[in-house]
């Protein structure tokens, strides 16, 4: 009680006021302005090679800098697509409320270094799924919610963002809330979307799929081999609700022009998903690989050496444009982490966390830049 | 007013807590660790490898068995401990997991030290410096350090960190010319025959072309440090304390040193940093 009596006469005296609020005066004069980031004057991709791309990873990078620096690096690497992952739960943290802010950021610097984005969708928040379940997890009963999201997204991008691919590696347990994979309620999920991401912008491309290469085995608890996967999407009525085939392809250990094999993951896998589209008649839509590449972790049994790494990288970007005319882009995984993960996930990427650029960015700019094919001719 | 009117009548109701609170103080100002008290009454020690990275881990083919640089220092430390060594295998993206699920008491697998994981794991002084290193042919004596090398010719291997380094450096110098190889080991071979001055390559990889084929030597420091570390649970802090206190005494005993010579076929003069 006596020291409430003492606080009170102290609350009383005007000297207290008056410093406090000189104190917040001389805070608000000293401190550190906030970094200035503008966008710049509009940029343009120089490449001998439009298909070239990358998966950025800027979902999570907060300061604005860091965003417009990567986007900077990757079209001065001369790659003119990107595949950038814009989570439902982060934009939607409540039903019917977005929030835009951080998407837009990503996208305005994106356009700006004159980049084509290509926006992945999936994540779902906690009010659209069971408590104690996966990111990945979405019940049928919730479909409907994804799709509003689609609307909302397409609607607040229309006229920017041209390409979306609907959710990320279904055929994988880990990708659809660790349940049985099931691609009947995939092409579910996906023509819900369809339809609502056309009703916002009837010119909107929608991709399909972003399946995972696996070999799993019928009826494995973790995933469903891809071949057999896209089969079914298209028994199910997937046909006509989609534009665009999204295809994740990594090499592993195998070179680029290893040829592809049902019971092989490689490179070419692409290939053998390209021939189903054929038998169901989609021969006229395009693949666009938003996942691929080779890692050259000293130690991970699937990595390859850091110069097979360029070479391979190189070549890939060769057969997406000179042999494979039904691919529209190659984004290779990943240009840069915003923090290490400690992994042979870092070995994935192009540029170091502190935007230190490896030799293959080098490389593949040099390629880009029509350097590598000067120093061959003679 | 309330307060204190309660406090009187419950005074005596209140007594023992000081009681209470004291010999809960008692008990984690006294307590054993728990952990280690486990090992011991064990009487082994379990240790994490992936055996796919010789010479430090691999299985011989032969016999079936896990040999290497690691397992050898792992039973070493066994022995100073007084305990068993049981090796448990686990994948190397595992490694700092099993630790902190306590799968393992430590994990010996050529492990980097990482300041960013000193949160989650706890790690011992280096017993062995894996970084980048400047080797030069054995009979140079004008290149000591990086900056030599002005005008001259370093090999690297294309893509590498050797390669970032070199790249790196003849921004700083100016002059000097980067000569990129496929593998590392004809990056060394190209300095061995002449075709550069120096060579920029891991440690591991320097010394088995040093010891295998000769007419090379490594220079210290690194100029990228990567030491090998032991890794245990953050709340093994006797573990790690016993770890340490042996593998100073395998330092000064010159045990880590007759392991390299055995692994690699030299003697570095600076196994650790």
């Amino acid at each position: 009680m006596k020291s409430l009596q003492t606080l009170t006469k102290l609350a009383k005296q005007p000297f207290l006021w008056r410093g406090l609020i000189a104190f917040i005066l001389l805070w608000w004069a000293i401190k550190p302005a906030p970094i200035l980031v503008t966008l710049g004057p509009p940029q343009k991709v120089v490449t001998i090679n439009p298909k070239m791309g990358v998966h950025t990873r800027l979902t999570d990078e907060v300061e604005e800098w860091k965003i417009k620096r990567t986007l900077q690096m990757v079209r001065e690497m001369g790659a003119p697509w990107i595949v950038e992952y814009f989570p439902w739960a982060y934009h939607e943290p409540r039903k019917g409320f977005f929030n835009w802010d951080h998407a837009d950021m990503v996208v305005e610097h994106a356009l700006n270094q004159g980049l084509t984005v290509i926006a992945r969708l999936g994540f779902v928040p906690q009010w659209a799924r069971p408590k104690e379940s996966a990111f990945s997890y979405l019940d049928e009963k919730n479909f409907e919610d994804f799709g509003d999201f689609v609307y909302a997204f397409v609607d607040h991008f229309r006229g920017k963002i041209n390409y979306i691919i609907i959710w990320n590696e279904p055929n994988i347990s880990l990708e659809w809330g660790y349940r049985p994979v099931d691609p009947e309620a995939y092409t579910r999920l996906l023509k819900i979307a369809y339809r609502r991401a056309r009703e916002a912008d009837p010119e909107i491309k929608v991709l399909a799929g972003a399946l995972a290469p696996t070999l799993a085995p019928p009826g494995d608890p973790w995933g469903m081999n891809d071949l057999e996967y896209l089969r079914r999407m298209y028994q199910a009525g997937a046909k006509d609700h989609f534009d665009i085939l999204a295809v994740h392809s990594y090499g592993w250990t195998f070179p680029p022009d290893d040829p592809p094999a049902p019971d092989k993951i490689n490179f070419r896998r692409v290939e053998l998903l390209r021939q189903i589209m054929v038998e169901n008649g989609d021969a006229h839509k395009p693949i666009i690989i938003t996942e691929g590449g080779w890692n050259d972790h000293p130690r991970w049994s699937k990595a390859v050496r850091p110069a097979q790494r360029i070479h391979y990288t190189i070549r890939a970007y060769e057969i997406a444009l000179k042999e494979w005319e039904w691919c529209l882009a190659l984004c290779i995984w990943a240009f840069r982490y915003p923090w290490a993960t400690h992994t042979y996930q870092d070995y994935f990427t192009f540029v170091a966390v502190d935007f230190t650029p490896k030799p293959i960015y080098f490389e593949v700019q040099r390629y880009a830049r029509g350097e590598l094919a000067e120093e061959k001719s003679p | 007013m309330l307060v204190a009117n309660w406090l009187k009548k419950n005074l005596l109701r209140l007594l023992p807590l000081p009681i209470v609170f004291a010999g809960i103080a008692l008990y984690f100002l006294f307590r054993g660790n728990g952990t280690w008290e486990e090992i011991l009454r064990r009487g082994a020690v379990t240790v994490c490898l992936d055996p796919s990275y010789p010479p430090f881990e691999y299985v011989d083919e032969t016999t079936g068995e896990i040999r290497g640089f690691d397992v050898e220092m792992a039973r070493a430390i066994g022995e100073h401990l007084g305990l068993r060594v049981e090796i448990a295998t686990v994948g190397f993206d595992g490694l700092y997991d099993a630790v902190k699920a306590r799968k393992c008491d430590i994990a010996i697998s050529a492990l980097p030290y990482d300041p960013l994981l000193t949160q989650d794991v706890a790690f011992s002084i280096s017993y062995f410096e894996a970084g980048l290193m400047m080797v030069v042919r054995e009979n140079e004596e004008n290149i000591r350090s990086p900056d030599d090398l002005k005008g001259k010719r370093v090999a690297v291997e294309w893509g590498s960190t050797g390669d970032v380094e070199a790249r790196r450096l003849k921004i700083k110098l100016g002059e000097l010319e980067v000569k990129p190889y496929p593998t590392v080991e004809e990056a060394l071979r190209a300095l061995k025959e002449g075709q550069a001055e120096a060579c920029f390559a891991d440690a591991v990889s320097a010394y088995l072309f040093w010891g295998r084929e000769g007419g090379i030597k490594v220079l210290a420091p690194a100029l990228v440090s990567t030491p090998y570390v032991a890794v245990v649970n953050l709340k093994n802090k006797v573990l790690l304390g016993k770890i340490n206190e042996a593998l100073f005494r395998l330092r000064e005993t010159g045990f880590l040193h007759s392991l390299a010579e055995k692994y690699f076929g030299v003697r570095p003069a600076n196994l650790w940093p």
